[in-house]
């Protein structure tokens, strides 16, 4: 799947962002988004998905788990708009960044709810409770990726 | 369930013999002065309270990252032995229920004999509510890890993101936000220790900028200065005190697995809330006391969002009612429980929670600004935050 580049004008990512921590057990998550896919720890003893990420499954405590792609389809679940200083409008004001909250689709197991951003939403508004989205990653470094989504199929 | 865990055996073991505060400011005011000079103060005023010589202070608890060292605060209250010290691991602002359950068993099993539960805090400097990424090219926090790549990086977005579910959920509106704000200030206006006093309108309300939205800036607790500490001793000797003791009828810090400030698997019904469903159970479950005998709750009020989730959790009223709650005046004198008496951190000041526990005292010994006609059991309830988090249940 292709990638958006970060500094892509038509997407709304903060500005006030971190460089993830990549770590034995979190480095699957931001590489499979660095080549398009969203991908969570699937459970090799008894399939249940999980995130965030953990060196062991909550449900039956194997060790062993694979990385599966999902479809990168889900629903807002909730969502807020906080004001971004950091990028600011000509008249001076500050750009409006979101901060959603995906119910992600083909999950097995209780359910996984992930932090994102939906990038092709700008203002106030344009955001609601229910609204299906789509995957969308941005590229990071060294072949890192964030896993965005986006509201247009 | 087992009796192991809820913690019956320490129900009225203990009691809160004395509360003290220094002057309440707005951020920055006491930066000079600093925490520790401010928590050494609040500390003497509630041994003074008390009727204790502060050199019998023997243990300190604290929690939320207090910069206030146990060893310090002995040498400068002259404390003759140093007993026990401890803050929670986790929690965050969230931790006075571990703090005060820290005392409560130090106390009842005898490790100590008076211990100073206290909370300092000065934000010239160092703001709370800000960036929790002090770094853009370092890895975020574990706590923040999966949130701060997007951007998720200000707590005030925590209680935003379930309120918005809140508002979509149970139809909770701006009003209900800006009514709970609004009895804030009807109950700050009669306390000459509150940093806020003027009444505050709807339209001043929804006229103030968004911090997260759905969330304004008369939405969220306010950024302050002071320090406020309890003394907590046996209830054999708290007999003999000055002050009408208080006894703590249960404690409990129980928060659920699936329940987390922002990793959200938790079941729908959990996550517009405050968390605090399970450990209301086990506060009620130890104490033998229900949120319908409870005369006055003082809850950690982050954000006025995150107070009509808590009062929810507690069951003061249904899932999905707390705003009006707010809204029809149930909260206030003459309401079914009033709710944050003093004015909380939306009104009053910002100290994490003890300045709540401070006037859960007052009530219980009848000497609130805004007493509730003979109150008896008073409960305090940490907010929306980091587990572990819970409530304390007080009586008289």
């Amino acid at each position: 799947m292709e990638v958006r580049q970060r500094d892509d004008p038509d997407l709304n990512l903060p500005s006030f962002t971190s460089r993830p921590g990549v770590d034995p057990t979190s480095e699957g998550f931001w590489r499979a988004a660095g080549e398009g896919r969203l991908e969570l720890q699937r459970c090799a003893g008894c399939a249940s998905h999980r995130f965030p990420p953990a060196p062991i499954c909550h449900v039956c405590g194997s060790d062993d788990s694979t990385w599966a792609a999902l479809p990168g389809t889900g629903t807002i679940y909730t969502f807020t708009w906080v004001p971004d200083p950091g990028r600011r409008d000509e008249s001076g004001s500050p750009a409006w960044a979101n901060i959603v909250v995906v119910d992600l689709d083909g999950v097995s197991g209780r359910g996984v709810r992930m932090v994102s951003n939906l990038v092709d939403c700008h203002e106030p508004g344009s955001i609601r409770v229910g609204q299906s989205v789509t995957l969308e990653c941005v590229h990071l470094e060294e072949g890192l990726g964030l896993p965005c989504f986006r509201s247009e199929p | 369930m087992s009796a192991a865990s809820t913690p019956v055996q320490l129900r009225d073991r203990a009691c809160i013999v004395g509360i003290g505060h220094t002057e309440y400011a707005k951020r920055g005011v006491f930066e000079s002065v600093g925490s520790f000079e401010l928590a050494v103060r609040a500390i003497r005023a509630a041994c003074e309270d008390a009727g204790i010589d502060p050199r019998d202070i023997d243990g300190f608890t604290s929690f939320g990252g207090d910069e206030s060292t146990p060893s310090e605060m002995q040498l400068a209250l002259g404390s003759k032995n140093l007993r026990y010290a401890s803050t929670p691991w986790g929690g965050g602002g969230s931790g006075l229920p571990t703090a005060v359950l820290n005392a409560v068993m130090a106390v009842a099993c005898g490790v100590a004999e008076n211990v100073a539960v206290v909370r300092s805090i000065v934000q010239g400097r160092r703001r709370l509510g800000g960036n929790v990424n002090r770094d853009e090219d370092e890895p975020p926090s574990r706590g923040f890890y999966y949130q701060a790549p997007f951007g998720f990086v200000v707590p005030m977005a925590i209680y935003a993101l379930r309120t918005q579910r809140h508002m979509a959920k149970y139809g909770t509106t701006i009003d209900h936000l800006a009514d709970v704000a609004i009895a804030a200030r009807r109950y700050s206006a009669h306390n000459p220790d509150a940093v806020f006093r003027d009444m505050l309108t709807r339209e001043q309300h929804h006229a103030s900028r968004i911090v997260a939205d759905p969330l304004r800036l008369f939405d969220c607790c306010m950024e302050s200065d002071g320090a406020a500490a309890v003394i907590v001793t046996s209830a054999e000797r708290a007999s003999d005190m000055r002050a009408r003791p208080v006894y703590v009828r249960a404690v409990s810090t129980r928060s659920p697995n699936r329940w987390h400030p922002v990793n959200y698997t938790e079941e729908e019904e959990l996550f517009a809330s405050s968390g605090h469903a399970a450990a209301a159970e086990d506060v009620f479950r130890a104490a033998g006391i229900g949120p319908t005998e409870i005369d006055v709750a003082e809850i950690y009020d982050g954000s006025t969002g995150g107070l009509i989730m808590a009062t929810e959790d507690w069951g003061f009223c249904a899932r999905g009612e707390g705003g009006d709650y707010f809204s029809d005046g149930q909260s206030a004198l003459g309401g079914s429980t009033p709710i944050n008496t003093h004015g909380g951190n939306l009104a009053e000041v910002y100290l994490q929670g003890i300045t709540h526990l401070v006037e859960g005292v007052r009530q219980l010994r009848g000497t609130a600004v805004n007493q509730v006609d003979g109150a008896e059991v008073a409960l305090y309830s940490s907010g929306l935050g980091y587990p572990p988090h819970g409530g304390i249940l007080l009586r008289s």
